[in-house]
């Protein structure tokens, strides 16, 4: 039995087991994998929403507390009426400006590439968007700094939204290209059939039916603009920064405030848990949209 | 009134495959034309054409004698099943049959009439708030239908719209759709690479290959008269047996097996290649047991019972000639008996490629009707 098997047999409800040596071992040996798997995952956040609610002293003592001694939400205030509260509407701001952005580019050129495959900019446009994923971010930034400097558009919204187009499009385009080559190109033909154009086909049929994958690929996005640090860090200055920068300014000199930083963390998390289980039903199917055909 | 007219249209994709060599077409109001041919043969590609989906290299599409080469699929109005049957599997049954009706501003009463009408006329009114995904492979068909004739088009083209359905209900639909096709008096093409889907549906059947119309005709005709070799093998199952060979004074030697048999002189007379082909359709073969100029010996490689007709497979040493007898007769593997090929019966085809003309007798000479492939 394969562990998905094994826990299709479970989520079955299933409650005689396979009785045989052969499969205990093999059920004692994938609980103790997945085990291994969890904690690795689980507990740095279990950590983070641990120290977020300690007074700064107990986060240094050893040996750790587990559970707060000094249960306290001061980390949150104080993270909240510094530098937090400014960050984060920015960051809420440059993230989905950039995932709007990205997906307003990425997706009708995704329906190119899935229509009109060989067609669209030549044989080599294709390649050189995904290849703008293969550098490291750390490459073109000095360059782009300076360009951006010479126009004046340090530490500003649009800025942040245009380079995160560098690593948001070729994403976008790539999956959502894919998404739609799984669309049989005859239910669009059958919606020109029927009377409408070929754009109206496009927002009437091939949307709806690739909105799972919008949803996903959205997410993905935002996420990864959510997230992102290195631009961030030299592009910004006060006007425009966003969170990931902020965090490693409170690892001071003097002190580090650890519980500040697990706090910001947290928060930082919270948008993305909630959005992830509100979406999650439309998220699975997207993941898996390419995976079975028919 | 819908007449479609196809006036030498070319389709090429890319620089050397030509899809559609240079297609003429005439599809009269009311009629069901088949175009049938193997895959590859250029018959979808001519039917998107006449739907707008592809746009033709060359050559005119003209409904009711007006050009719409220009003319966008949407603004044609005329109804395509696929294949697939496409429905929308984001939309209800209900949702897929109305969605024509709302791209042209129907009232939302009316076009609830509609709907209600077409899922009547085609059995589905208890599926009209299913998505496809729950509906079995008939269904979806019907659906596809009831999409296709809701808005009243001037014409329907079918492309392939039985071929994924199982056989029992192939033949269900196949009925269905012709039924359909009289009560409307809708002008329709329907493509199929199956003959016998030409052979029963059509009013007329295109048969295709190689991108041309070998044969424009009647299903009887293009039956009883192939154009060519290639209608004559593609149509009828089993296929005509064709034998290649050589005429000596007016006796027929084939290259494989002991077959020399003699051809009616009209036939001789007319032919002129060397080799040239001579056919017969296994049900005119006959089995008999005294020798004459028209018998050859041979010997019964495989039996099969279909319960109404036995087939007999006869082994002529690289080629194998089928024979559909009485199932009574006895005849059983490694028999040596008298295959005898009535003279009325024989085709000869002037030639040994695929587009060699069958040698017409001087009956069939006489009668107006051309048995000309049109292109």
């Amino acid at each position: 039995m394969s562990v998905v098997e094994w826990t299709r047999h479970r989520l079955a409800g299933a409650t005689e087991e396979p009785v045989s040596l052969r499969g205990a071992f093999r059920t004692i040996g994938v609980t103790s994998f997945v085990s291994v798997i969890l904690v690795a995952t689980l507990f740095p956040l279990y950590w983070t929403v641990n120290t977020s609610f300690k007074p700064a002293p107990e986060t240094q003592t050893f040996p750790p507390t587990f559970v707060p001694e000094t249960f306290t939400v001061s980390p949150y205030v104080d993270i909240l009426t510094g530098a937090g509260s400014s960050v984060l509407v920015n960051s809420v701001i440059v993230s989905v400006g950039a995932t709007a952005l990205a997906m307003l580019i990425g997706v009708p050129a995704g329906y190119a590439y899935a229509r009109n495959p060989g067609k669209v900019g030549g044989k080599h446009l294709a390649f050189w968007i995904l290849s703008l994923r293969m550098f490291p971010p750390i490459a073109p930034i000095l360059p782009l700094f300076f360009m951006f400097r010479q126009v004046g558009m340090i530490d500003t919204y649009p800025t942040m939204m245009l380079l995160y187009l560098t690593f948001n499009v070729p994403l976008v385009v790539w999956l959502m290209r894919s998404f739609f080559q799984d669309i049989p190109q005859a239910v669009e033909e059958a919606a020109i059939m029927d009377g409408y154009s070929r754009l109206e086909a496009f927002f009437k049929v091939s949307l709806p039916l690739v909105s799972p994958g919008i949803v996903t690929t959205t997410l993905l996005v935002w996420i990864f603009s959510w997230n992102e640090f290195q631009f961030a860090l030299v592009f910004t200055r006060n006007a425009a920064q966003t969170y990931p920068v902020i965090i490693p300014s409170l690892v001071g000199g003097h002190a580090t405030l650890w519980n500040q930083v697990a706090a910001l963390s947290v928060l930082a998390m919270i948008p993305i848990i909630v959005i992830s289980l509100l979406m999650q039903k439309r998220l699975v199917r997207g993941l898996t949209l390419g995976a079975v055909k028919g | 009134m819908t007449t479609i007219e196809l006036d030498t249209v070319r389709k090429e994709f890319g620089d050397d495959i030509v899809a559609v060599d240079d297609v003429s077409l005439t599809i009269e109001d009311g009629e069901l034309v088949v175009l049938v041919g193997p895959s590859g043969s250029g018959k979808s590609t001519t039917l998107r054409m006449i739907a707008g989906l592809e746009a033709p290299t060359s050559g005119d599409v003209l409904i009711d004698g007006i050009r719409v080469n220009d003319v966008q699929p949407q603004n044609r109005d005329i109804a395509m099943v696929f294949q697939s049957f496409a429905l929308y599997p984001h939309r209800t049954v209900r949702g897929n049959i109305s969605f024509p009706l709302e791209a042209r501003d129907v009232p939302d009463a009316e076009v609830a009439d509609r709907v209600e009408e077409a899922a009547a006329m085609l059995d589905i009114t208890e599926l009209l708030d299913r998505k496809p995904a729950n509906l079995s492979g008939g269904q979806q068909q019907r659906v596809a239908l009831g999409r296709a004739l809701v808005r009243d088009p001037q014409a329907f083209l079918m492309d392939e719209p039985l071929a994924n359905l199982d056989a029992k209900l192939r033949k269900e639909m196949r009925t269905e759709v012709v039924r359909l096709q009289q009560n409307l008096g809708v002008t329709m093409v329907h493509v199929t690479h199956n003959q016998e889907e030409a052979m029963t549906m059509g009013d007329r059947v295109a048969v295709m290959n190689d991108g041309k119309i070998q044969q424009l005709a009647p299903p009887k005709e293009v039956y009883q008269r192939p154009a060519n070799r290639f209608v004559a093998e593609f149509i009828g199952s089993p296929s005509m047996n064709l034998l290649t060979g050589s005429l000596d004074s007016g006796t027929f030697d084939a290259d494989v097996g002991d077959v020399s048999v003699r051809v009616p002189d009209e036939l001789a007379d007319a032919a002129t290649a060397d080799p040239l082909t001579l056919g017969i359709r296994p049900e005119s073969a006959q089995i008999v047991d005294s020798p004459d100029d028209y018998t050859f010996e041979a010997v019964v490689d495989v039996v099969e019972l279909m319960g109404n007709v036995q087939i007999v497979h006869i082994d002529l040493g690289g080629a194998e000639f089928l024979a559909e007898v009485d199932p009574d007769l006895p005849v059983e593997q490694g028999d040596s008996l008298l295959v005898r090929l009535p003279p009325e019966k024989i085709d000869l085809f002037d030639g040994v490629r695929p587009d060699s003309p069958r040698v017409e007798r001087a009956a069939e000479r006489d009668r107006s009707a051309p048995a000309a492939p049109e292109t």
